[in-house]
């Protein structure tokens, strides 16, 4: 048996009327005829194929949170009626309507009354949530920024997971941005053809429209693609994408369950913000029990410490070091220093690649309470493209500390290093800090004494690619 | 903007405000125009919706009866004057094709 209902995400530009009218026709000669226009899902049953004429049409000031379409609405909809337009379904201001006429007369036969009507629909529907939704995305990005700039640019830039965040961010917000500025164009043009005495300009070509879905696509596939790429995501992305569904599910359900007491508008709206805040709320411990839940299910990062340290202290109490054992490129003893048990080494490293650089960051810590060991902490970021190296550079070698003072590296002698350049930080006592360039890889490294020249080939030999 | 959008009245506008001379139905005028102008004119149903609220807005028309959602609307002595303002400009426009026009004249 043949199913009788079907449902379809459609997709389309929300000003762009005659798109979906045709749309509809076309699926009502296959036999499919509108029985629902949700948000996003529309509902189609089994039908005789016919030759139907659809309109999509605004109510402006019809709004989702309308238990019950309005008097006006319905007297709106008698005038229809008196045209043989039958209204199908509404969902807020959007009103689909259908006309079994040969040749019907369309329901909007003013241009500017009609420009005017898709405007009012258009402020609601479109114009609010993205002009609120294109600031937040934007906040993002810039927060996303600045915290790699600021802080971390090698960590930025060699994890798949921030790229595919960054990247699904500015996609976003590059859609958003663009879907309200095609808004306005088309707008701005349809108000002066219609000043004009002419009609509202036609909306997106097919060409455009195809190329938009197409960007979304491309868009959700190398984000997914790049954050997929950590294999921690193979379950944390599911979990996201499902607990996510679970709250948009909540969310909607309670959206509907509230239309359904027909309630004032206000009233409607005021709870429904209450219970989404109320819902988001409850959703930050679930999301955090279930981040617990499935971290047995992580694959290991092979990263552990071997053992622990607990040093007693006067004024902490017991403080414990996680003791690690890595395979590190260099170390204190390379340099010349005797380590002893009584050290309480620990050789810490950890790498991290993306499509776009490999880094790694090393260090050796000496826990023991008598201990005279000096720091060695090492960064190596291998980044083939230019551009991005040298921006890797410029936010390591200088930035904005607090009172928005700068505060930036020094050109130093590459030469002692064998590097292409070399900064050192003016004022690093006890700690000397360097940056140093050897062709595509960035080196950060800081030492807890000053280095002989005998150190620094061997610094050289372990570092430089 | 409103002032604007009355300077010069489309079809539809004349036509409907012409209907109210007569108290009518909102819903009848479709039906009232399209006889009126032989089906030359037609008035589409959201078109008719709208321009009723702004007319009645702008005080051209005045809602007479209410009988359920059925509502039946008339001029005003503001419309009334508008649409002769209208007639007026037609007539100055059909007298100056026939004066100065190369074609048409009776």
């Amino acid at each position: 048996m043949s199913a009788k209902r079907k449902y379809r995400l459609e997709t389309f530009l929300p000003w762009d009327g005659a798109y979906v009218e045709r749309h509809l026709e076309k699926m009502a000669r296959k036999g499919w005829r509108l029985e629902k226009a949700g948000n996003p899902f529309w509902t189609y049953r089994k039908a005789e194929p016919a030759n139907l004429h659809y309109a999509m049409t605004y109510f402006p000031t019809a709004s989702v949170f309308d238990s019950d379409p309005t008097e006006e609405q319905e007297t709106y909809a008698d005038y229809c009626a008196a045209a043989g337009w039958e209204l199908v379904s509404a969902y807020g201001p959007l009103q689909i309507f259908v006309n079994e006429r040969p040749h019907p007369v369309p329901i909007e036969t003013d241009e500017r009354e009609k420009l005017a009507a898709i405007h009012g629909g258009m402020k609601k529907m479109l114009l609010l949530p993205f002009g609120i939704l294109l600031p937040l995305l934007l906040l993002t990005l810039v927060a996303e920024f600045r915290e790699a700039t600021r802080y971390a640019p090698l960590s930025f830039v060699s994890s798949d997971v921030q790229l595919g965040l960054l990247v699904l961010d500015g996609g976003l917000a590059a859609y958003v941005a663009w879907i309200l500025l095609a808004y306005l164009i088309w707008y701005n043009r349809s108000q002066r053809a219609v000043e004009a005495g002419g009609a509202c300009r036609p909306t997106g070509t097919r060409l455009r429209r195809i190329a938009t879905r197409l960007f979304l696509a491309v868009l959700l596939v190398a984000s997914a693609a790049l954050l997929l790429r950590e294999p921690v995501m193979w379950v944390a992305l599911p979990l996201v994408l499902g607990l996510t569904a679970l709250l948009m599910a909540a969310i909607f359900g309670c959206f509907w369950w509230l239309k359904s007491l027909k309630l004032s508008r206000k009233q409607t709206r005021a709870a429904y913000f209450a219970a989404a805040v109320v819902l988001s709320l409850v959703f930050r411990p679930v999301t955090q029990w279930s981040a617990n839940a499935i971290k047995p299910l992580l694959p290991s990062s092979g990263h552990s410490p071997v053992s622990s340290y607990t040093v007693e202290t006067k004024r902490s109490g017991d403080i414990t070091y996680d003791i690690y054992q890595d395979d590190i490129p260099l170390t204190l003893e390379d340099l010349g220093y005797t380590v002893t048990e009584e050290d309480h080494c620990s050789y810490w490293g950890k790498e991290q690649s993306s499509v776009l650089a490999l880094w790694s960051h090393y260090r050796q810590d000496a826990y023991g309470e008598n201990s005279t060991l000096p720091t060695l902490d090492y960064q190596t970021a291998d980044i083939p493209w230019t551009g991005l190296r040298e921006w890797c550079w410029e936010n390591l070698s200088g930035y904005y500390g607090p009172y928005g003072l700068h505060v930036s590296f020094e050109e130093t002698d590459a030469a002692p290093w064998e590097a292409d350049r070399a900064m050192i930080w003016p004022d690093s006592s006890p700690n000397l800090r360097y940056l140093l360039l050897y062709g595509d890889r960035i080196v950060v490294l800081t030492l807890g004494f000053t280095s002989t020249a005998e150190q620094r080939s061997v610094i050289t030999a372990a570092l430089r690619p | 903007m409103p002032r604007e959008k009355y300077q010069t009245l489309t079809e539809q506008m004349f036509y409907i405000l012409l209907c109210l001379e007569e108290e009518q139905c909102g819903v009848d005028i479709m039906e009232r125009v399209a006889a009126m102008t032989d089906g030359r004119v037609a008035i589409g149903p959201g078109t008719l919706y709208s321009l009723l609220e702004s007319f009645q807005k702008e005080g051209f028309i005045r809602e007479t009866k209410v009988e359920g959602r059925r509502k039946s609307y008339q001029i005003t002595v503001r419309g009334q004057l508008l649409l002769q303002e209208e007639a007026r400009r037609l007539e100055e426009q059909l007298h100056h094709y026939r004066t100065y026009g190369k074609e048409g004249r009776p």
